[in-house]
């Protein structure tokens, strides 16, 4: 245990106004689609510290975000690379959670280790029960409102979007922007969808019709 | 860049002195607290107010019972002395003191450093603990005064 403490990575600088900043650009997310949400220094202070050892084993919008919505009666599943014994520690130590070996209501993955197997594994709720789906956070290579070389431009439409918003997100394969447009129809169950990369994030819930253009 | 791996106290020691700083009073504690490099210290965990359950056992023997809610102020803080060794402190003190828990937390941390355990065992830990010993040992005269022995009458109702 003294091992792990004495190696452990920084938490928010501020836990209260951290987590409250963090959930706040969380809303603003969810409410509006594909816009990308850049946190706010006040969220990100103390995540990237300028010591190595004391940096959080994620990147700070994952490690915000986190730090934000776990606790210690939601757990989480970190799928692939994600899941080592570093973020496991330290994400019991900041929030109390534990880590799911199987995919559960929060299932965090890097954007390579998204495939298949972790998509069909996700709960999409039932009709009379659709908010005991799963919500699957990703860290992607890059994301962006304008349109960016070498990654899948989408066109989002739905409840929170005038007429549409484009959104280029490079890492995750076409294979699951397919799933995706496809689950649409299976509203209301679904799967919410959080992108981060860096200190921005965006969302895609499960209400906005994706379509993927190359 | 290498760093020397982190030096692990016995973990009876270790409960020694946290239990000694934990009860220590809190002017000797301040006092000892100031002489401290402030910049070496890194917050892992802000002090923290919460509740924890008490437990107990009737006659220190019977089925444990919860006794109650107990307010509890913790905090983590790490220590990078000057050859890179870095120790992790935990404090743990009963009430909302936050000054306390992280007096606490510095110290546990520094004693987990071989280049000062033994000077800070010398200097702080063993005359606060000394401190306490003679704080309890005036209660336990005082309190002694006015014991009551019921050994007579038990054996004149019990054959």
């Amino acid at each position: 245990m003294t091992t792990i403490l004495a190696r452990m990575g920084a938490g928010f600088a501020d836990p209260v106004h951290g987590a409250q900043q963090t959930f706040r650009a969380l809303l603003g997310a969810m409410a509006e689609p594909g816009r990308v949400q850049a946190l706010p220094d006040a969220a990100t202070a103390g995540l990237a510290p300028q010591e190595a050892d004391l940096r959080p084993p994620l990147d700070v919008a994952l490690a915000a975000t986190l730090l934000t919505l776990l606790d210690a009666d939601t757990p989480v599943h970190l799928a692939g690379a994600l899941d080592t014994e570093d973020t496991r520690a330290w994400l019991r130590f900041h929030t109390g959670a534990r880590a799911l070996p199987q995919a559960g209501a929060m299932t965090a993955a890097r954007a390579c280790d998204v495939d298949a197997t972790l998509w069909n594994a996700l709960d999409i709720g039932t009709d009379e029960a659709p908010q005991s789906s799963a919500t699957l956070f990703v860290d992607v290579d890059a994301l962006s409102e304008q349109p960016l070389e070498g990654a899948p431009a989408l066109k989002l439409r739905g409840a929170g979007i005038e007429t549409s918003r484009d959104l280029a997100v490079a890492g995750l394969s076409a294979a699951f922007w397919q799933w995706r447009t496809a689950l649409r129809s299976q509203l209301p169950r679904g799967v919410d969808i959080v992108l981060l990369c860096g200190t921005r994030l965006a969302a895609i819930p499960r209400s906005t019709h994706v379509e993927s253009e190359g | 860049m290498t760093h020397p791996p982190p030096h692990f106290p016995a973990p009876q020691a270790r409960q020694r002195w946290l239990a000694v700083l934990a009860h220590a009073p809190r002017d000797l504690l301040e006092r000892h607290a100031a002489a401290l490099d402030e910049a070496a210290f890194t917050r892992l965990r802000a002090p923290e107010t919460g509740l924890t359950m008490v437990r107990a056992r009737i006659g220190n023997r019977g089925d444990r019972f919860n006794v109650g809610d107990a307010t509890v102020t913790r905090c983590v803080v790490r220590h990078r002395a000057a050859d890179g060794r870095v120790a992790a402190g935990v404090g743990y003190v009963l009430g909302r003191d936050e000054a306390r828990a992280e007096w606490v937390a510095r110290f546990d941390a520094l004693l987990q450093q071989p280049g000062q355990h033994d000077a800070l065992m010398r200097d702080v830990v063993e005359p606060l603990a000394a401190e306490t010993a003679h704080r309890r040992a005036a209660a336990a005269a005082r309190i002694a005064a006015s014991r009551v022995s019921f050994d007579t009458l038990a054996s004149e109702i019990s054959p």
